[in-house]
């Protein structure tokens, strides 16, 4: 570990994101300071993913399996880091510069808090602009729990456990797991991702992933709630 | 006066019904409602367009009470449902009764139907790519260039 990296791995889980992944990557890795690990779980892709990752910096590790879906991906990538913090990003998004090093700065001065959260700005992918004519998708910078946000202790990430590998969109309901964990959560008021809107996340098929990821999600929320009343 | 039909105001409000338990979420507000026992079946009557009353009379053999028992709390409910904008009023043809749609199983003991709100995962709700689409519906796929 050199001084200019530091005590931090990112999981990424990937599928057929050879547009994308490259500029991901770069994202994370230009970081300052710079993960020491970055995990990609190749979950199966049959595109120019591969390629992708041939060209991707030294710090990324390449994880490949048969297509078993996100949560098994990302599984796969926490059983294969051994950090004191991770970071998390769909192959997709964008990490913002200086976001590591800000959340970082929580983490270490408070050692109560186990896991720090930011903004999200979504942005309409340049190479499908006129999307953003006919969709509302709202640039502002918000608040919102996507799991791209989340930099969290490793001792966190085993609180809450794995994520679901029943669910089709088991980020939603891993972060509800967190955040109702007990574990003490903060936040950066600045975005800490970018998240890139494109026609291959909002298909109708995704919607009805997200609808049943949803209703999981709060049922969950609602289960652990009754638990600890 | 003709009691006023309703419905479960899709596609805005999202819900499941898990043996005694139905959870619906407001995508636009990102509240998420959990509904028990009554509650529950008096919420999967109004996924058709049903009246209070026909609910009431339909409800009330599944838990041997006489709908008069259970009429003002079924009203209550409704008006509850209303007010947060789970329910919307819709227009119901001709004069005939519409039905609820409850199963012949019996419904255990009658309580008071309560509404349970949460806005725990509202940020969640409202960044998931279920919001994020126009009117006319799903986005298509721009012809690729050759």
């Amino acid at each position: 570990m050199t001084s200019a990296s530091v005590d931090v791995a990112v999981v990424v889980a990937t599928y057929n994101s050879e547009r994308y992944l490259g500029e991901t990557l770069e994202s994370i890795c230009a970081q300052h300071p710079a993960p020491r690990d970055v995990v990609v779980v190749d979950d199966g892709s049959d595109d120019r993913t591969p390629d992708v990752l041939r060209r991707a910096p030294n710090t990324v590790r390449v994880l490949r399996q048969e297509r078993r879906g996100a949560a098994a991906a990302l599984n796969r990538g926490l059983d294969a880091i051994d950090a004191d913090i991770v970071g998390f990003c769909d192959d997709d998004d964008l990490w913002t510069p200086g976001r590591l090093a800000h959340q970082l700065a929580i983490l270490r001065d408070d050692p109560s808090i186990g896991g720090v959260a930011g903004l999200v700005e979504q942005f309409v992918s340049p190479d499908v602009a006129d999307i953003g004519v006919r969709m509302h998708v709202d640039t502002a910078p918000q608040f919102g729990r996507v799991l791209g946000t989340l930099l969290v202790r490793r001792t966190t990430a085993d609180a809450v456990g794995p994520f679901d590998e029943e669910l089709d969109m088991p980020q939603i309901d891993w972060v509800v797991r967190a955040y109702t964990s007990g574990v003490r959560f903060a936040s950066v008021d600045q975005v800490v991702l970018r998240r890139r809107i494109h026609d291959n996340n909002w298909s109708l098929l995704n919607a009805q992933k997200s609808q049943a990821g949803l209703l999981a999600a709060a049922r969950r929320d609602r289960e652990r709630r009754l638990r600890v009343d | 006066m003709r009691d006023a039909a309703f419905v479960v105001r899709t596609p805005a409000v999202i819900h499941e019904r898990l043996d005694d338990e139905v959870i619906a979420i407001d995508l636009e507000r990102g509240i998420y409602y959990a509904m028990v026992g009554s509650a529950a079946d008096i919420w999967t009557s109004f996924t058709t367009p049903a009246t209070a009353d026909a609910v009431a009379d339909a409800l009330a053999p599944r838990y041997r009470l006489d709908a008069g028992a259970i009429r003002d709390e079924v009203h209550k409910f409704v008006a509850r449902l209303q007010d947060e904008r789970l329910l919307v009023a819709v227009e119901v043809d001709g004069a005939g009764e519409v039905g609820a749609t409850i199963d012949g199983t019996p419904g255990g003991r009658w309580a008071t139907p309560e509404l349970e709100a949460y806005d725990d995962i509202a940020d969640l709700v409202l960044l998931d790519p279920i919001h994020q689409v126009d009117e006319a519906g799903w986005p298509h796929v721009p012809n690729p260039s050759p």
